[in-house]
């Protein structure tokens, strides 16, 4: 893993932790979209102040949480998108506004650019005016043709005047960027950026420092969080799992870190885990039923879903009818109620062939969730080969039915022998 | 244009003016480089003080407002158990409280109150008083964005100074210290 990796999943991983202090706006937008859609349109107008370069609509800093939630609170009090601006910039000033206001101050801001705009429109023509002017005079005065003439006196500068010019761009140039830039880093590049040994360096020295501290300080939890994390980047998963464990003996109540550390276990352990990363998973998510890493985790950790009853058995074609398949024909197999709905219990599609398809009708095909194979006694098996592929029978399609059988017969033939009319 | 192409002043004079436009507009982009954008100006300068009633960190079924610190200069310093920079600025507000010449009032900012209690015992408490902002709301009546903040508050409630971000004892020493003298005197 490269270093700059490392890097930004520490990063990545702050950052995360950050987006997950907001469960709260996917569930508001959700009761109230209306006004989840005026809160983003109001915070799309005003700066975060954290992140500056985002909008209190699109970033994720806690401050931006916050004044989201306070937009949606004036909004609800009935508060006018003008009124909530105005609160926004009597606190946090003009440079919170996407949209500075024009006053005395920020006139230059908004007229700067016509105004370059013009001068350069006019310096431009008034050149042009010049070149136009001069090259006539020139083509007039002298006997060289106006060509030459357009060449010597407006066109071209002189050696000399090229390379002076090219000297008071250059000079200036070098010595601002001596003093605004970083000349250093043009000389030494490879020693800007830490190696592994530094970065390991650091984790442990953090290490020591953490162990240092008197024991039992709950403020020292995220700390260990922090030390976990930068751990697990350098793969040191079991010296990972076990600062997890300090932070949670510390501070045994966030579902972000029993997650972090049941992930890790699953890591080492392998995808079956432990049996103390379901504990860990089962108590994130009671401390938050929703928290998105503890329900991914306890899904992965949910045995697969076997389908335990169901039908197989395979599909034939009759003899005289064999001449009429064709390559491409699609096999449906369908499970249906006797009686009921037309709706199949559950769905097949294979690729039809002459010799016998083997196949398997479960509640894995279910259509719907309440409408299953398993949930019915008696059932109809019915093949149908389309030489459309269409889902709706049509004339042509080769078709066979059983009688009602059980929802757990096994070894069932299905003898396509018919022609729908 | 009659003059004609052969002068050499005038032509030379006109070559530089793209070039002065061009430097003058590094300049002004150079000038800007230099500026910090963390440092937003504080509409708030020269304001009343934000009106509030929070529970003081020590006593919670006690409030404390602005009106109470009517008539002395008071300094308000927002910090929060979380924040790693109130660590490292923290010494500076101990030694500044020891000196006994400033009303320092704490703005504990979207914390709880067991590890803010928990942090002032370990590092010192500087404040004359600690006021509790669990929800942050006061702070956002502040346009506090970056914890730690510190703001200095006239005896006549009206706010004179705001400082962003880690306190440093040069910014303590020059532009706190300086003003605090010059309100009280």
């Amino acid at each position: 893993m490269s270093l700059r990796r490392v890097m930004v999943l520490i990063v990545s991983s702050l950052a995360l932790h950050v987006a997950a202090q907001d469960p709260g706006s996917a569930k508001l937008a959700v009761a109230d979209p209306a006004l989840e859609a005026r809160v983003m349109a109001i915070g799309a107008e005003l700066r975060c102040l954290v992140c500056q370069n985002e909008t209190v609509a699109a970033s994720n800093a806690e401050l931006a949480v916050d004044l989201r939630g306070q937009i949606r609170e004036q909004l609800r009090d009935g508060r006018s998108e003008v009124d909530i601006l105005a609160f926004m910039s009597q606190r946090y000033g003009d440079f919170v506004l996407y949209r500075p206001p024009l006053k005395t101050s920020t006139v230059l801001l908004w007229l700067g650019p016509f105004m370059l705009l013009l001068l350069g429109g006019f310096a431009l023509v008034r050149h042009l005016q010049r070149r136009a002017a001069g090259s006539l005079e020139a083509g007039e005065g002298s006997d060289l043709p106006a060509e030459h003439a357009t060449a010597i006196s407006g066109g071209a500068y002189s050696a000399r005047q090229l390379t002076l010019g090219a000297l008071v761009l250059a000079v200036p140039a070098l010595a601002l960027y001596s003093v605004l830039g970083q000349p250093a880093s043009i000389l030494q590049p490879a020693h800007a950026a830490p190696t592994l040994a530094d970065v390991d360096g650091m984790v442990r020295q953090m290490e020591q420092a953490l162990r240092a501290r008197p024991a039992g300080n709950a403020a020292d939890a995220p700390a260990w969080d922090m030390l976990a994390r930068a751990q697990a980047s350098l793969q040191r998963y079991a010296q990972a799992a076990e600062s997890y464990a300090r932070a949670i003996e510390l501070d045994p109540d966030d579902a972000q870190r029993l997650a972090d550390r049941a992930d890790l276990l699953r890591l080492i352990n392998g995808p079956g885990g432990s049996a103390e990363a379901e504990r860990l998973v089962q108590r994130a998510l009671a401390i938050d039923p929703r928290h998105p890493k503890a329900l991914a985790l306890a899904a992965a950790q949910a045995p697969a879903a076997t389908s335990t009853t169901g039908i197989s058995g395979r599909v034939e074609i009759a003899p005289e009818l064999r001449s009429r398949l064709q390559p491409g024909d699609t096999l449906y197999i369908t499970a249906r109620t006797p009686q009921g709905p037309r709706l199949p219990l559950a769905v097949l599609r294979l690729s039809a062939s002459e010799e016998p398809v083997a196949f398997k009708l479960s509640d894995d095909q279910a259509m719907a969730p309440d409408h299953r194979i398993s949930d019915h006694a008696q059932v109809v098996v019915e093949a149908r080969i389309s030489r459309s592929g269409d889902a709706m029978p049509k004339a042509g399609d080769l078709v066979g039915r059983t009688g009602a059988i059980a929802n757990t017969e096994q070894g069932l033939r299905v003898l396509v022998a018919g022609v729908v009319p | 244009m009659s003059a004609p192409a052969g002068k050499p002043a005038p032509r030379g004079l006109r070559f530089l003016w793209p070039l002065v436009a061009f430097i003058a507009l590094v300049g002004v982009l150079g000038a800007g480089l230099q500026l910090n954008p963390r440092e937003v100006p504080s509409p708030l300068i020269g304001q009343r003080v934000p009106s509030f009633a929070l529970p003081t960190l020590a006593a919670p079924e006690r409030t404390l407002g602005p009106e109470q610190l009517r008539g002395q200069v008071w300094v308000l310093n927002v910090w929060a158990s979380w924040c790693v920079a109130c660590q490292a600025e923290h010494p500076l507000l101990v030694e500044m409280a020891k000196t006994g010449q400033v009303t320092l009032i704490g703005l504990n900012y979207k914390d709880r109150r067991d590890l803010a209690l928990g942090w002032l015992a370990r590092h010192g408490n500087p404040y004359t008083a600690t006021l509790s902002d669990t929800q942050g709301r006061v702070g956002l009546d502040f346009g506090v964005y970056g914890v730690p903040e510190t703001y200095v508050i006239d005896s006549d409630g009206v706010i004179r100074h705001k400082h962003t971000g880690e306190l440093t004892r040069e910014v303590v020493q020059k532009q706190l210290l300086p003003l605090l003298r010059q309100l009280e005197g």
